[in-house]
């Protein structure tokens, strides 16, 4: 009993002297033990705290909807399967809120049971958790989702007004459209913010709110909820929990067939009732109209008849009165023309006569006058020629004188004048009268006939000389005579031709007398006829003028006599139109009946033709995005928890490891010594087995009374940022806590075992004496003498003392590495986290917004907005693209993706930078493929050249190859050229979206208010914004990154401090040694800081290459689908962790200046141990 | 003047809890420059506390220390550890050599951080250990550390040699010639020894003996004649 107490107090006293190191243990081991069961907990927590919550709230196991909601037979057949616990009908609709077109938030209206207030009734389902306020009471008030996105009017007290976001009017599903908010609430069933997704608007809900049942005016109720008494108290995240609803939802989904089926056969059968009724309606009223419209469109037509019948006597009348008229008109014009052609003969042969006349009176004077000439001429011509005719006989006389008296006296003479003979005088005289004939010039001047003939006479032809004179004027006379006679035949000619022109003249003018008596006489018998002729026309225009007068009295009267009837006729018509007309417009009434009718019958006969079985679905939690996102995040943190915790359990083993086998190795002496002093071996164990068990034992208990309150609660609380839930629980977990002590006992309990074992299998006397020294080794380096011999001493002694210690020197190099590579993996998932941001939203995505239009924009409507906006202040370019999710597959994996078409592929650049992440070589897109992003192409395993399938809207698979894969950090893209959707999808992409970027300074608000300005804007988003919310989600892994750095620090700290205490006590002596042979304390310290210089910065290189493995493995497990954080670590991450970790080593250093000044130099007189 | 080495009224106590144990009660002597002396006394009688504010490690909580004219009681530890670094040669019991380092190695241990040494292959050379340059402590004999730990002490020139039971770990040749060592080198360079030991046959070899009991000087003999090592047997 003595001896036992003995041991135990030395036992005690040996821990009180050798506190630190026993706390080093308890210290490592609570750092291993709270980060190992805190981390590994956090995903049990979170899944715990769900479970509870989901228990406390009642959420439904099952959500049952149907395409035609649900009736009372439904509900009472769902009631009536086996194994439902909890069951809640229920009404919801999507509408939109606020009264304006241009409010965009779409609500969620779900029904608040009437047993709302209840919170045990297990019928009472989906209970919402108030927030602020209180449930609502009386019709007209809700309360609402306390999300992230509900809209800010969402404030207690605050009315909101609902419309509807379809065709279908509000009123027909909800009793009012105004709501007083009274309560602010959570619900388990929208834990994060998803609010799930609609026809209505851009398809995803905003936020919920929730009103009394009463109402909805719905006839059947749209949903069932269900709780499962199958499921009671199992954990809604494991397999039981999931085969048990399985079980029940396919037993609901057999119910469903059945129930489709007869609700079909319901649905059809009062269709068919309904529209048989409307048949036969449709028939009697077919019928009805078939004989009263008869008989009146009989009557109608007889009186057309009749009336037709009127007409065309009337037209025939007219017809016989026009012909007579006509004839007599035409008697009448006849007579008319008649007498207007006489009286225009009558005035032409008037004006004949008169002209004839007037010229005849005109001329006559003239006339007379002429004939006067006339006979004047002929006057004067009778008398020239009568003068002629003498002068031609005096002429010849004369010369018949001349001659005579020539060729008398031609050989005779008379020599004396006196002497001549009378005759001969007489001649002479007679010769001298008539010589007034001769023409002058005939004879000389002075000369005269007479004179030559008596001087002829005169001479004597016997004298010679008067016989030559006489010749001569023989000669002469007779040259004149035959002249003359030549002269007198022309004379005698003309007188002929004067004679003849003389009685033609006369004739002429007895013609023209003549003609003037005729003219006259014809003018007369002219004036006769036309006197004639115009008493005759006056008779005949007499005649006339009665005749017309006859004509028109007649005319009159039959004209008078046809409009009579013709008025009577168009009466009647009058009548018959308005008869025709109300038989029209009673039988398009009727028609329209009948038509009406028909339609409806048409409609009726459609909608069974269309009566589809109603489709039920039986959606379990995993339907619901906040469960099973809920779920993925548990898991990562569970995946993140498998490496780390491990690994720091692992370092802590080590070093409790080391630290046992060094104290046992310590105690080498007393160990001996007791074993010489006849202890037992295992009391001898059971002292250094009591130390390190009740060190890891303690540390144990502190380390996972921390960490299970302070890991689960900074890992969990960065996720409900994420998520609406009430604060997470954090229980012991027995099972961890248990594993965890017992690991961390049996770890330095077995070493500790394995080491005394090691010493007591030794001889007590080998024990005592002191231990053979470690000898001085020469290391591999002093092989290489060039570099060795260049080594200062103090780093000769450095690196020999580093590879005498390996296995200490490894675990400093393990635990820095760790730490190192711990903090690079914090960094580099919280560079990566931070980055996605800007990268996506600053280098990727180059637009600064994109307006978001009505899915039906015409063409030519997207290029006018297109240019207004273009135009419009502080928006430096835009260009149309299409958006549209979609689902592509490999074949095997199908994942929903953005489908992304640029209306113009040479502008694209400008708003979506599409590079390789690796070496950031720009792509193209082409008409050759799609360009796929990064995460998307990773998660269906295809690259470039691969072929792909998209989905359609309809369902039509669509092959095309990847021509790239593009680097890209958030949701997932697949971009196409125009050319490329027209060849796919068969038509010109309808482009419902256009992104833009602002100019330098422009104000988003400002840009924002004038663009929801122009029409078919629908809503506009900012990449800032989506950068903003990021963000923030990001944030909340942040914390869990600092506690990652924190406890690798911690971690590091610690390692290193128990490392080179170990060390530092090891080496107690040779320290001493060298204070005593006068090193400074900063020599000394130098000493042993090269060395855990040289061993940590080992550790950082390490760590810094495991640090990038792990952040690998870390980011692969910790990013959600919709991401790809950045895979490269930064540079700066890589120089943070190693500082940090140089700054921790450097705080151990620190601490160990003073405990090594603190070295007693007695130690080295003292002999070896 | 006062001597070389001179201790006047040195006390040092140690508290203890409630009990204050006396370790050097004023302690008074003198040792003249290149004189061989030795402290002698039982187990307990305050040798080693002698020895250690001797040395520059311990502070005395009263009296004089001088060596060499200098008055090393009132130093700091700063003083104290320039004091060791250049004035003292320490000669330890177990030789105290760094493992890790070969025997020249262990020297220029010393060597590095002296004004004015010794080279250390000469230390090594003088103390007869031309050979074993290279070795590694773990690779020499005990008498041949001790050699090694005296050419570490004796290359950094010091004023004052301080030989802590330079014999204790070495059986009885070894010890001889490790003795016989000490006082050729106190002989030949002047260097004044003070040896501290339990055994008093040792007393014979030195110039100067004082006796230690109870830590109180129980005697200060003067050895005019002091026997050659190797006449000296115990």
């Amino acid at each position: 009993m003595r001896r036992r107490s003995a041991i135990v107090k030395e036992a005690f006293r040996e821990i009180w002297k050798t506190r630190n190191r026993f706390l080093s243990i308890l210290a490592i081991v609570a750092i291993g033990t709270g980060f190992f069961a805190g981390v590994k907990s956090s995903c049990p927590d979170m899944i715990l705290s769900a479970t509870q919550y989901y228990d406390d709230t009642q959420l439904s196991d099952l959500h049952l909807l149907s395409t035609l909601g649900f009736n009372d037979n439904d509900l009472a057949a769902i009631q009536e399967t086996d194994g439902i616990r909890g069951f809640m009908p229920a009404y919801s609709v999507d509408v939109m809120e606020g009264d304006d077109q241009d409010s965009s938030t779409i609500l969620k209206v779900l029904s608040l049971p009437q047993n709302a207030g209840s919170p045990d009734d297990p019928n009472n389902l989906n209970q919402p958790t108030l927030v602020e306020g209180r449930l609502p009471e009386a019709s007209g008030e809700c309360v609402v989702d306390c999300g992230m996105h509900a809209p800010s009017s969402f404030t207690l007290g605050n009315t909101i007004t609902l419309r509807s976001g379809n065709d279908t009017p509000l009123s027909d599903t909800l009793r009012t459209d105004t709501y007083t908010i009274v309560g602010i609430v959570n619900s388990s069933s929208y834990i994060n913010f998803e609010r799930g997704n609609t026809l209505l608007g851009d398809g995803s809900i905003d936020a919920f709110i929730m009103v009394p049942e009463e109402d909805f005016v719905l006839d059947v109720y749209t949903d069932v909820y269900l709780t499962l008494d199958s499921t009671e108290g199992l954990s809604p995240f494991e397999s039981p929990y999931e085969d048990a609803v399985d079980t029940a939802s396919q037993e609901l989904e057999s119910l469903a067939d059945v129930r489709s089926q007869e609700r079909y056969d319901e649905l059809y059968t009062q269709a068919k009732q309904k529209l048989d009724d409307a048949k036969q309606e449709l028939a009697d009223g077919e019928e009805k109209q078939a004989t009263e419209l008869g008989d009146a469109w009989q009557k109608i037509q007889d009186a057309q008849k009749e009336l037709d019948d009127g007409w065309a006597a009337y037209y025939a009348g007219v017809e016989e009165f026009n012909t007579k008229i006509s004839q007599g008109q035409a008697q009448i014009d006849e007579a008319q023309q008649k007498i207007e052609d006489g009286e225009a003969q009558y005035q032409e042969g008037l004006k004949q006569y008169q002209e004839g006349k007037a010229l005849y009176d005109q001329q006559l004077p003239a006339a007379w006058e002429q004939i006067g000439r006339y006979e004047n001429q002929a006057e004067q011509l009778e008398q020239q020629l009568t003068q002629g005719s003498q002068k031609l006989e005096d002429t010849t006389l004369l010369l018949q004188l001349v001659g005579q008296v020539l060729a008398d006296y031609e050989n005779t003479y008379i020599p004396d004048a006196s002497a001549f003979p009378e005759d001969l005088v007489q001649t002479l005289e007679q010769i001298q009268s008539l010589s007034s004939v001769i023409p002058e010039g005939t004879l000389p001047e002075d000369v005269t006939l007479e004179g030559v003939l008596t001087q002829y006479v005169t001479l004597d032809p016997s004298d010679g000389l008067q016989k030559l004179a006489k010749q001569m004027i023989k000669k002469q006379a007779d040259s004149m005579i035959s002249s003359m006679d030549e002269q007198l035949a022309a004379q005698k000619q003309q007188l002929e031709e004067g004679q003849n022109g003389l009685v033609t003249l006369q004739t002429g003018i007895q013609d023209a007398r003549k003609q003037l008596e005729d003219t006259k006489n014809q003018l007369e018998e002219a004036k006769q006829a036309l006197d004639d002729s115009r008493k005759q026309l006056d008779d005949g225009s007499s005649q006339l003028a009665s005749q017309k007068q006859v004509f028109a009295s007649e005319k009159k009267k039959g004209q008078e006599e046809l409009d009579q009837s013709k008025q009577k006729l168009e009466e009647g018509d009058k009548a018959l139109v308005q008869a025709k007309s109300e038989y029209d417009s009673g039988k398009a009434e009727s028609d329209k009946k009948l038509e009406d009718a028909r339609n409806q019958i048409e409609d009726g006969e459609r909608q069974l033709a269309d009566l589809t079985e109603p489709t039920w679905y039986v959606w379990d939690r995993s339907n619901n995005p906040g469960y099973s996102n809920y779920e993925e995040d548990a898991q990562k943190v569970d995946a993140v928890a498998a490496v780390f915790p491990v690994f720091f359990i692992l370092v802590a083993a080590l070093v409790c490891l080391t630290t046992m086998t060094r104290m046992v190795e310590e105690h080498r002496t007393q160990i001996g010594t007791m074993k010489a002093l006849g202890y037992s071996r295992r009391v001898i164990i059971s002292k250094y087995l009591f130390y390190a068990v009740s060190a890891s034992f303690l540390g144990s208990v502190i380390g996972l009374a921390i960490g299970f309150q302070l890991f689960p609660r900074i890992i969990i609380g960065a996720y409900q940022i994420l998520y609406n839930m009430p604060d997470p629980l954090t229980p012991i977990h027995w099972d961890y806590a248990l594993w965890c002590t017992l690991a961390a006992i049996a770890c330095t309990g077995l070493s500790t075992l394995a080491s005394c074992y090691k010493e007591l299998l030794a001889y007590p006397a080998q024990l005592m004496r002191p231990r053979a020294p470690k000898s001085g080794k020469r290391v591999l380096l002093e092989r290489i003498t060039f570099l060795w011999s260049r080594l200062s001493f103090i780093y000769k002694v450095t690196l020999r003392n580093l590879f005498r210690y390996k296995k200490r020197i490894l675990m400093t190099v393990i635990s820095i590495a760790g730490c190192t590579a711990l903090m690079l993996t914090g960094f580099g998932l919280q560079n990566s986290i931070a980055s996605i941001a800007p990268k996506q939203f600053g280098s990727i995505f180059l637009y600064d917004g994109i307006a978001a239009m009505d899915d039906a924009v015409a063409p030519q409507d997207v290029s006018t907005l297109q240019e207004e906006m273009s135009a419009t202040d502080g928006i430096q370019d835009c260009s149309p693209i299409l958006q549209r999710e979609m689902d592509i597959t490999n074949g095997k994996t199908v994942k929903s993706a953005t489908l992304f078409v640029p209306q113009s592929t040479e502008d694209f650049p400008q708003y979506v930078s599409l590079q390789e992440r690796v070496g950031r070589d720009p792509l193209s897109l082409s008409d050759n493929g799609v360009i796929l992003t990064e995460k998307l192409a990773k998660m269906l395993d295809v690259g470039a050249g691969d072929s792909v399938t998209l989905t359609k809207p309809d369902g039509r698979p669509l092959d095309t190859t990847v021509s790239a894969v593009t680097e890209n950090y958030a949701m997932h893209y697949i971009y196409m050229t125009p050319t490329l959707y027209g060849q796919l999808f068969g038509e010109d992409p309808s482009y419902n979206m256009i992104v833009f970027r602002l100019s330098e300074g422009a104000d988003q608000e400002a840009v924002s208010n004038l663009l929801m300005s122009y029409d078919n804007v629908l809503g506009i988003s900012y990449t800032s914004d989506f950068n903003d919310s990021f963000n923030d989600t990001i944030s909340s892994l942040n914390s869990i990154v600092w506690v990652l750095i924190l406890s690798a620090g911690a971690l590091a700290i610690i390692v290193l401090y128990n490392l080179t205490n170990i060390n530092v006590n090891e080496r107690i002596r040779e320290l001493a040694t060298i204070k005593v042979l006068g090193f400074y304390d900063r020599e000394v310290s130098a000493y042993i800081y090269r060395e855990n210089v040289i061993s940590s910065l080992m550790g950082v290189a390490a760590g810094l290459i495991l640090g990038i493995f792990f952040e690998r493995f870390v980011i692969q497990t910790a990013e959600v689908d919709a991401v790809m954080f950045s895979p490269d670590i930064a540079p700066y991450c890589f120089i943070l962790s190693a500082v940090l970790t140089l700054l921790f080593i450097a705080v151990v250093n620190f601490t160990f200046y003073f405990k090594l000044k603190k070295i007693d130099m007695v130690e080295s007189l003292k002999s070896v141990e | 003047m006062s001597s070389f080495v001179h201790l006047k009224d040195v006390v040092k106590q140690y508290k203890m809890g409630e009990v204050t144990i006396t370790a050097s009660d004023h302690i008074s002597f003198d040792i003249e420059k290149g004189e061989f002396a030795v402290i002698v006394g039982p187990s307990g009688a305050g040798k080693t506390t002698i020895l250690n504010i001797l040395g520059g490690m311990d502070h005395c909580d009263g009296g004089v220390i001088s060596v060499d004219g200098r008055d090393i009681s009132g130093f700091n530890a700063r003083q104290l550890t320039e004091y060791r670094r250049y004035d003292i040669g320490f000669v330890f019991q177990f030789y105290n050599l760094v493992p890790n380092l070969t025997a020249r190695e262990n020297v220029e241990l010393a060597t590095q951080i002296c004004k004015n040494p010794m080279d250390a292959t000469q230390a090594l050379e003088d103390v007869g250990l031309r050979d074993r340059l290279d070795n590694f402590p773990a690779q020499l004999s005990g008498g041949e550390q001790q050699r090694v730990s005296i050419a570490r002490a004796l290359a950094k020139r010091p004023k004052l040699l301080l030989c802590d039971e330079p014999t204790g770990a070495l059986d009885y040749n070894t010890g001889k010639s490790v003795l016989k060592l000490l006082q050729d080198t106190c002989r030949k360079s002047h260097m004044t020894v003070i040896v501290i030991t339990h055994n008093l046959a040792l007393t014979a070899m030195a110039d100067r003996v004082i006796k230690l009991k109870n830590s109180k000087v129980q005697d200060i003999i003067l050895n005019s004649n002091p026997t050659p090592v190797d006449q000296i047997e115990w």
